[in-house]
């Protein structure tokens, strides 16, 4: 692969499209391809620019009716035969134009308003991730979203994980990295088993749709929309509200207090399960690995909820889980802790996870 | 948020109201992309109404399963703008200026290079980069074989790349 090979793939590349691996690899290695990329990337921001200038200056004709021609006709007419001064009729007209124009410019703007978009990506078959925030800005600490969940129809695990690069103000400049996650690799961290691929450059507008190409024919789906701001500890799958669901259990940035003393707080980090058959899975270096499930398993004790308070007693000390939100309906869950719990060297700083129970061997003894 | 489809059926139900609403949304776009893609000015406008008047004729032919709402409205500007064209005469035939208003000097610069492509490339450019278009929607637009989207984005690309260099040259010491 030469530059003259690669240089259809230039574009195609900036514009999210699959490209052979010898041409990725070619432009990824040359400085003059990669030149021609970024100058490629500029040339869009400075297209995007133009037009935003033009359509925050320009005010819209009002929508004629199909009879245009003949209300033209009419308007020379009246013209020429008004009784009122003139220039008074066309103040008159000019503001009623102006209020007509100011109504239609703040519609117009309304559809783009706030620095955040929430995102869900579609993993086909008719799966959809859990949404999440990304937030452009300075100061932005919503800048990554991470997700693996397994596909009913052909029980493929996928992952992706997404980071914000850019926002223009109209668009989030995004880089993403998916694939079907091998069953050896499901033990790891999302971060560990995606860390070796490469990241794909996307312009997301929030109410477009982007369709992106990933290894082994994996197709993914962006779509998201505006958000005014990203809401604290978003772990509901799909559900906004503080209230749990009927069968649901959340934690959300949990602080875990042994015998009233903080033993490890995991700020921040949020999953929910759905049914009495699944369990979320916390790691705390100083405490160990705790399960948590709405229903009864092996080796569990029942423990107390209150709100966003999880109490319990195990190996004579007492616990207490605080998160950031209502936990469950329920007032009753179910803990386990296993004190052999040996993390991976990426996970013994301490995870929050929910893997799916067919995978719980595996996640337990890595 | 009334989305494409939900605002669409009560389009295609005859809702007159709703049909406004939707050209308040996307008439504003659209009219900046006829201005650089083909003519500044009142032809811009022109082409602008006859578009809306088509797409409200046509309303019941829009097919979601076959491209986006946006898509499809910039398919039937593109063919207007060809229609509008073709019924010039030749002494009315356009003097192709790009309509720019008072703005940053970038932009002014990287419109004038747009300005010196092919009809095509400006098209195919500004939908890319400006409105997000997938190659398959451009595909639709532009009733273009994909790989040849492909290529052809590539091209104007490339064209414009080098006009942009020759103006930022230009303005070096």
């Amino acid at each position: 692969m030469n530059c003259t090979d690669a240089a259809e793939y230039i574009s195609a590349l900036c514009d999210g499209e699959t490209i052979p691996n010898d041409a990725a690899q070619h432009i990824s290695s040359c400085a003059v391809c990669t030149q021609a990329r970024n100058e490629y990337v500029a040339l869009g921001m400075a297209l995007w620019q133009a037009a935003a200038i033009e359509l925050a200056e320009e005010p819209l004709p009002a929508l004629l009716p199909k009879h245009e021609n003949r209300i033209a006709l009419w308007w020379r007419k009246g013209w020429e035969q008004m009784r009122i001064p003139r220039v008074a009729f066309a103040m008159l007209v000019l503001c009623l134009v102006l209020v007509g124009t100011r109504l239609a410019m703040v519609e117009v703007g309304a559809q783009a308003t706030g620095t955040a978009t929430k995102i869900t990506v579609d993993l086909g078959a008719g799966m959809k991730s859990s949404p999440c925030y990304l937030q452009g800005g300075e100061g932005s600490h919503a800048t990554v979203c991470g997700f693996v969940g397994k596909r009913a129809s052909d029980q493929k695990t996928i992952g992706y994980e997404i980071k914000l690069n850019g926002f223009d103000g109209k668009r989030f400049r995004l880089a993403i990295r998916a694939e079907v996650i091998p069953p050896a690799d499901l033990a790891k961290s999302l971060n560990e088993t995606l860390k070796p691929l490469p990241m794909q450059d996307v312009w997301f507008v929030p109410g477009k749709k982007a369709n992106l190409q990933f290894a082994d024919g994996l197709a993914l789906t962006l779509q998201g929309e505006w958000a005014e701001h990203v809401p604290p500890y978003m772990v509901g799958m799909g559900n906004p509200r503080l209230d749990p669901n009927a069968d649901e259990l959340r934690i959300s940035s949990p602080l875990l207090l042994r015998d009233k003393a903080e033993v490890g707080d995991l700020e921040g980090a949020g999953t929910n399960s759905l049914g009495t058959n699944t369990r979320i899975v916390l790691y705390y270096p100083k405490a160990g690995l705790l399960m948590l499930s709405l229903g009864e398993f092996p080796g569990a004790v029942k423990a107390t909820v209150r709100d966003n308070r999880v109490s319990f007693t195990v190996d004579g000390h007492e616990y207490t889980l605080i998160n950031a939100a209502p936990v469950t309906r329920a007032e009753h869950i179910w803990v386990a802790r296993k004190q052999d719990y040996k993390p991976s060297e990426q996970l013994k700083s301490g995870f929050l996870a929910n893997p799916y129970e067919k995978d719980m061997g595996r996640f337990l003894n890595p | 948020m009334i989305d494409d489809a939900e605002l669409w059926n009560k389009i295609v139900a005859g809702d007159r109201q709703a049909f406004e609403c939707w050209y308040r949304q996307s008439a504003p776009r659209l009219r900046v992309f006829l201005r650089h893609t083909f003519a500044g000015g009142p032809a811009a406008d022109d082409v602008l109404q006859e578009t809306y008047a088509q797409a409200w004729r046509s309303r019941q032919g829009f097919d979601a399963v076959r491209g986006s709402l946006a898509a499809w409205l910039f398919g039937i500007a593109r063919k207007q703008a060809a229609t509008w064209r073709r019924r010039q005469k030749p002494e009315e035939e356009l003097e192709w200026e790009p309509s720019i208003p008072d703005g940053a000097e970038r932009s002014s610069m990287v419109t004038d290079a747009l300005s010196r492509l092919s009809e095509e490339g400006r098209t195919l450019l500004w939908l890319r980069e400006v409105e997000g278009q997938s190659y398959q929607e451009l595909s639709a637009i532009l009733d273009l074989p994909l790989t040849t989207v492909r290529s052809r984005l590539h091209a104007a690309r490339e064209a414009m790349r080098k006009l942009w260099q020759c103006t930022e040259s230009r303005r070096e010491p």
